[in-house]
């Protein structure tokens, strides 16, 4: 009778319990052991075939979706996309020499040098796979420069960073994970906070804000730098909800990311390329802005030369 | 025999696919649990091919998918597993009805244990948490029909 119990015979019994200690010695290596990272690439580098085959029917849509459109559906979005080009260049000429100032004005503060960052776009293979994280996968890896804390984000804002990174893809954090905290402060005033992910995609908390601070619904979150793991001063979320009422310390104040964290299919990582010390790579951040007229070029040379010799005057005062 | 294997690799590798499809916001909670499906069928009609190595293997394989911690899933689908390899005999005969409230408390015990034994809190805390495990049960009478037709033709064809 017992035996009818365990048909496929008692070895099955045996194995389940062996296999029950090799999962969880496998669990407390994955979570302590450094080298169990490297184990883990390679055999989610192995398949990772498997992940594109998920992704493939989203983008066999996509690309009929574009090979099959009306020629003025087309010729109205090229139209808008040149007016919105021609802004953009505008913006970008006073860009580039507020750069150019900017890390003039750095260097004669002597600040720390800035980090160069180099933008690879990427796009999502998964998103949300399981209701208890938020995180994504991205099909750029090692490969491309991506390395573990590696942020990324679409056109209008922060996403969130990579957590692991295997030979041709990667895993992220996105911002909204309750994991995550996000070093921000208030473009407005600069008051600085941390905003923590709750779970759901449109909403953030502001932690260690006191209660009589000064922030209302609608200011503008940037990432402040402080961690060192975003890049300073990018857009992160927008205030929508601020309750200083309470007689709590500090002010309960929730924010939306501006970032589509549910809908963005393309995200752009800022890779981080080297530290430049001096300055003449500080003033051509070739990889960012496309190239523009000239005369814009002539000034910022001209702005090295006066600053080498500003850099003179200062030591020869120093002696 | 051989059809038999390659019926059993293709469907699980199209279970672990569809266990890690993207789907909306709302509806990752509903997502069936099609591994568990896939399981069940094949130890309850194929007992003699599909061990408990075979589901531990396609645990690694889930987490690996997933990015959860090794060794997380195939303990949850092990103990899925084993439960229903005692209960193998009696469930080829139970009513379908039956089979599909079997389902229902292996998914829920799959759920516990995601929960509770490794402390993964879910995102979204509410009932539809659980909702997984009426969504797969709902599933079972259509995945089994369509899985031992498969294998009908499949060992036809062997013959």
């Amino acid at each position: 009778m017992k035996k009818s119990l365990f048909l496929p015979g008692q070895g099955e019994a045996t194995r389940f319990v062996a296999l029950m200690l090799i999962s969880f010695i496998l669990m407390f290596m994955d979570l302590r052991l450094p080298f169990m990272a490297t184990v883990r690439g390679y055999l989610a580098t192995a398949i990772y075939p498997l992940q594109r085959v998920v992704d493939f029917p989203g983008r066999l849509l996509s690309t009929s979706s574009s090979r099959y459109q009306s020629r003025s559906k087309l010729q109205s979005e090229n139209q808008n996309l040149y007016t919105e080009n021609q802004q953009l260049r505008r913006q970008l000429l006073k860009y580039e020499a507020l750069v150019a100032e900017n890390s003039r004005l750095l260097q004669l503060l002597q600040s720390a040098p800035q980090a160069n960052r180099e933008i690879v776009v990427g796009r999502l293979l998964g998103i949300d796979m399981t209701p208890y994280q938020q995180k994504v996968t991205i099909d750029r890896g090692s490969r491309n420069g991506i390395e573990v804390g590696t942020p990324f984000g679409d056109g209008n804002g922060m996403m969130g960073q990579i957590t692991r990174v295997y030979y041709y893809h990667s895993e992220g954090l996105l911002l909204s994970d309750p994991t995550h905290a996000t070093p921000v402060r208030v473009l407005r005033n600069g008051i600085r906070s941390v905003a923590i992910g709750t779970g759901y995609t449109d909403k953030l908390d502001l932690l260690y804000l006191p209660a009589n601070s000064d922030v209302v619904v609608g200011d503008m979150l940037v990432t402040s730098g402080l961690g060192q793991r975003f890049p300073a001063d990018y857009p992160v979320a927008k205030v929508t909800a601020v309750d200083q009422s309470g007689e709590e310390i500090f002010a309960t104040v929730n924010a939306a990311p501006l970032a589509n964290l549910d809908k963005s299919t393309e995200v752009l990582l800022f890779v981080e390329t080297e530290i430049s010390p001096d300055l003449d790579s500080e003033i051509t951040p070739v990889e960012i802005v496309p190239s523009i007229e000239t005369p814009q070029d002539t000034s910022t040379q001209t702005n090295t030369v006066e600053l080498t010799r500003t850099d003179q005057q200062y030591s020869s005062e120093d002696q | 025999m051989n059809g038999d294997r390659k019926l059993k690799f293709m469907s699980s590798v199209l279970a672990l696919i569809l266990m890690i499809l993207p789907l909306p916001e709302w509806a990752v909670a509903y997502r069936p649990n099609w591994i568990l499906l896939v399981i069940v069928f094949w130890i309850v009609y194929a007992a003699d091919s599909m061990g408990i190595t075979v589901v531990w293997f396609i645990g690694i394989c889930l987490d690996l998918l997933s990015g959860s911690t090794l060794g997380q899933h195939p303990v949850s689908l092990m103990i899925c597993a084993f439960i229903i390899i005692q209960l193998q005999q009696s469930f080829k005969i139970y009513p379908i009805g039956q089979q599909c409230l079997v389902i229902a408390f292996l998914v829920l015990i799959y759920l516990a244990m995601t929960r509770w034994l490794f402390g993964a809190k879910p995102v979204i805390d509410d009932w539809s948490f659980w909702m997984s495990c009426v969504t797969t049960a709902l599933l079972w009478p259509w995945a089994f029909v369509l899985l031992r037709e498969l294998r009908r033709n499949s060992l036809a064809s062997d013959l």
